[in-house]
């Protein structure tokens, strides 16, 4: 049997599908960069000529700087809560033996597969103005608690297994040598998932700041970045003022993304030696 | 409160003075299987103790015990005088060397060394004084800045014993310190290590599977099979007078004589091998002369040329020769079926040749053999 790998028409052939694949998946996204550097009045061909009026006209609007900056809060609260949190249940689910582990383990790692929309409503149920069940008023918070949900499944999955591969015997050395339980997890765990925690982080603000579901449903008077772009698409007049706004989110999204990696890649490369 | 910061109170003058580290009746279960069973110790302070055995006989188990690490299921631990069988590691004035020695590989050596000082708040110039103390005695100086990873598997091993050495702790822990190195370098650092435990006259608890690691190393050696104690006892009891056939196995090779005393006298057993033969054994158990017991000898104690009386004289059959250099390996069927491993010196003038099936005489000292507990292991029929 030949393999795919090495016969040149086969390399030829996954190189072509490769090729698809990106461009199926990033060409909307550079395409909308294109528009929005565009000298049109509408999103699309043809292409008239080069401008940042729309992106200048974004900066000059308040309520664009106001969702922004709201996103921003959110995001970083939600990565440092869901980070927080589940650095304590990866820690717990990757060593400790306690009865209702794994029902421990589904639970937490539920929301990955509850519908956003779902999750949205059930929440708004909860918090609802008139009569809410917990009284928490829609409003920033209120998506805050929302996303943290969101996005600790996301969380564990990145931290647990960092912490799961710490040799044991690390601790139990620390622990022997004279270090309380949390002097170990400071000293020795926390430094040795560091690259993993900033990855957790980035994760948790990511998400949150691309979400726009449960967002919607949970905003008070000040809307998220997302509700903005998505409410804002019913006013013709705004549309061309959104889609920089979109261009910036995805490519800072990106370099987030690429940050992250390389973050990691650095955090191996120290302990890599080992 | 802390046990380290605790004073000493002087106990009332005992008789004996109390081991440093005692072993009372520990046992350890997890579930339903005992790792550990009701095992006795007294370790005495500066000496270096070998728990040796098989992988799985406890022996590990035991010595996280002693750090904590592992709670007993019941027994007392007591540590100079002191009960800290529910004191955790972190408040023991002991210190484990891990297998894997367990540096943490983001600090550097200079940084893993310092742990310990750094925890017990030892002011900043006491401790790297105490450092440099350390990377001395284990001779690690200018290796400070590195990191683990960057040291070969000797050098990290020496890590660990400083990180724990400069702790000054009561009695260091040694889990296999060496089992991860090469035979050559395993060697160097035998010796080391025993420099290492006679200069700083810290008591060293150690475990090992390697007899011979043992043998060498220690002042006394605890013979682990099966979560048990079998033997307790100096190396050279223990390969003299092995108490039991597992220590007789374990410690060398295992010469096994099912022994029935045919005659008694003068403190001296006699099992008559037809005319002018006879294993002798001095000293035999008070059991009645009918019983059997089990007769060991070890396999250089035993010639084939004729020795002054009291001594055992048996006609045996070559069953295998083994060419080891400077001596010849023989295995010799008694007549009553058991089987001898003969060690024979290659310095006889006659320069003797030997071929399976011939007939030889075995001869050895009457003190030379002795009974032994235990029961023999399965006979492997090695002759088909």
């Amino acid at each position: 049997m030949s393999d795919v790998f090495l016969s040149r028409s086969g390399r030829r052939a996954l190189l072509g599908f490769f090729g698809a694949f990106l461009i199926f998946l990033y060409a909307p996204t550079l395409v909308l960069v294109m528009f929005s550097l565009n000298d049109s009045a509408v999103a699309g061909f043809p292409f008239v000529g080069a401008t940042l009026r729309w992106y200048s006209a974004a900066v000059h609007e308040p309520e664009v700087r106001k969702a922004l900056l709201a996103s921003i809060e959110v995001g970083l609260a939600t990565a440092f809560l869901a980070t927080g949190v589940a650095l304590g249940v990866s820690y717990a689910l990757a060593r400790r033996r306690f009865p209702g582990r794994s029902v421990v383990s589904a639970l937490a790692l539920l929301p990955l597969v509850v519908p956003t929309v779902v999750m949205g409503v059930s929440l708004l149920v909860l918090f609802r103005p008139n009569g809410p069940v917990i009284p928490i008023p829609l409003s920033l918070w209120a998506v805050l608690i929302g996303h943290v949900v969101v996005a600790l499944p996301f969380c564990i999955l990145i931290l647990m297994p960092r912490i799961a591969s710490i040799d044991r015997r690390l601790e139990e050395a620390a622990e022997d040598l004279g270090a309380s339980w949390w002097q170990t997890f400071r000293l020795v765990v926390l430094p040795l998932i560091g690259p993993a925690v900033v990855s957790s982080l980035l994760v948790g603000f990511v998400t949150s700041v691309d979400e726009v579901v449960i967002a919607s449903f949970l905003v008070g008077d000040q809307v998220t970045l997302p509700v903005y772009l998505y409410s804002g698409l019913r006013f013709a007049e705004r549309t061309m003022m959104l889609v920089p706004v979109a261009s910036v989110m995805i490519v800072a999204s990106f370099v987030l993304v690429v940050a992250a990696d390389l973050v990691r890649r650095a955090g191996d490369r120290r302990l890599g030696a080992a | 409160m802390n046990v380290r910061d605790s004073p000493i109170v002087a106990p009332q003058t005992p008789l004996r003075p109390a081991g440093h580290i005692v072993l009372d009746e520990v046992t350890k279960d997890f579930g339903a299987n005992r790792v550990v069973d009701r095992v006795n110790l007294e370790i005495e302070r500066g000496e270096f103790f070998t728990m040796l055995g098989p992988s799985g006989c406890g022996k590990t188990t035991t010595l996280r015990m002693i750090s904590g690490l592992e709670e007993p299921s019941s027994g007392r631990i007591r540590l100079q005088g002191v009960d800290v069988t529910d004191v955790p590691p972190a408040r023991r004035n002991v210190n484990m060397v891990f297998q894997a020695y367990a540096l943490f590989p983001h600090m550097t050596v200079a940084e893993n060394v310092a742990f310990g000082p750094r925890l017990r708040k030892v002011r900043r110039a006491e401790r790297e004084q105490r450092v440099a103390e350390a990377m001395r005695s284990v001779r690690l100086e200018g290796l400070e800045e590195r990191r683990p990873g960057q040291l070969s598997g000797g050098q990290q091993q020496r890590v660990a014993l400083a990180r724990a050495l400069v702790n000054r702790p009561a009695a260091l822990l040694l889990d296999e310190p060496l089992g991860a190195l090469d035979l050559k370098l395993r060697k160097e650092l035998q010796l080391e290590l025993k420099h290492t435990q006679l200069e700083t006259q810290t008591t060293f608890v150690y475990v090992t599977h390697d007899q011979e690691e043992a043998l060498t190393l220690s002042d006394r050696v605890a013979v682990m099979n099966e979560g048990a104690i079998e033997q307790i006892a100096t190396p050279r009891e223990l390969y003299e007078r092995p108490a039991t056939a597992f220590v007789a196995g374990f410690i060398g090779v295992s010469n096994l004589i099912h022994f029935r005393a045919d005659e008694r006298e003068n403190g001296l057993a006699r099992m008559r091998f037809g005319e002018g033969q006879q294993v002798a054994l001095r000293r035999p158990p008070s059991a009645g002369t009918a019983s059997e017991i089990l007769v060991t000898v070890r396999p250089e104690k035993i010639k084939l040329e004729p020795l002054p009386e009291p001594a055992s004289r048996v006609e045996a059959t070559v069953a295998d020769v083994l060419y080891l250099g400077s001596m010849t390996q023989l295995v010799v069927e008694l007549p009553n079926g058991d089987r001898l491993t003969v060690h024979r010196m290659n310095d006889a003038v006659d320069d003797r040749q030997f071929a399976p099936g011939e007939r030889v005489t075995l001869y050895w000292a009457a003190e030379h053999s002795f009974a032994i507990e235990g029961h023999a292991p399965p006979v492997h029929d090695t002759g088909s």
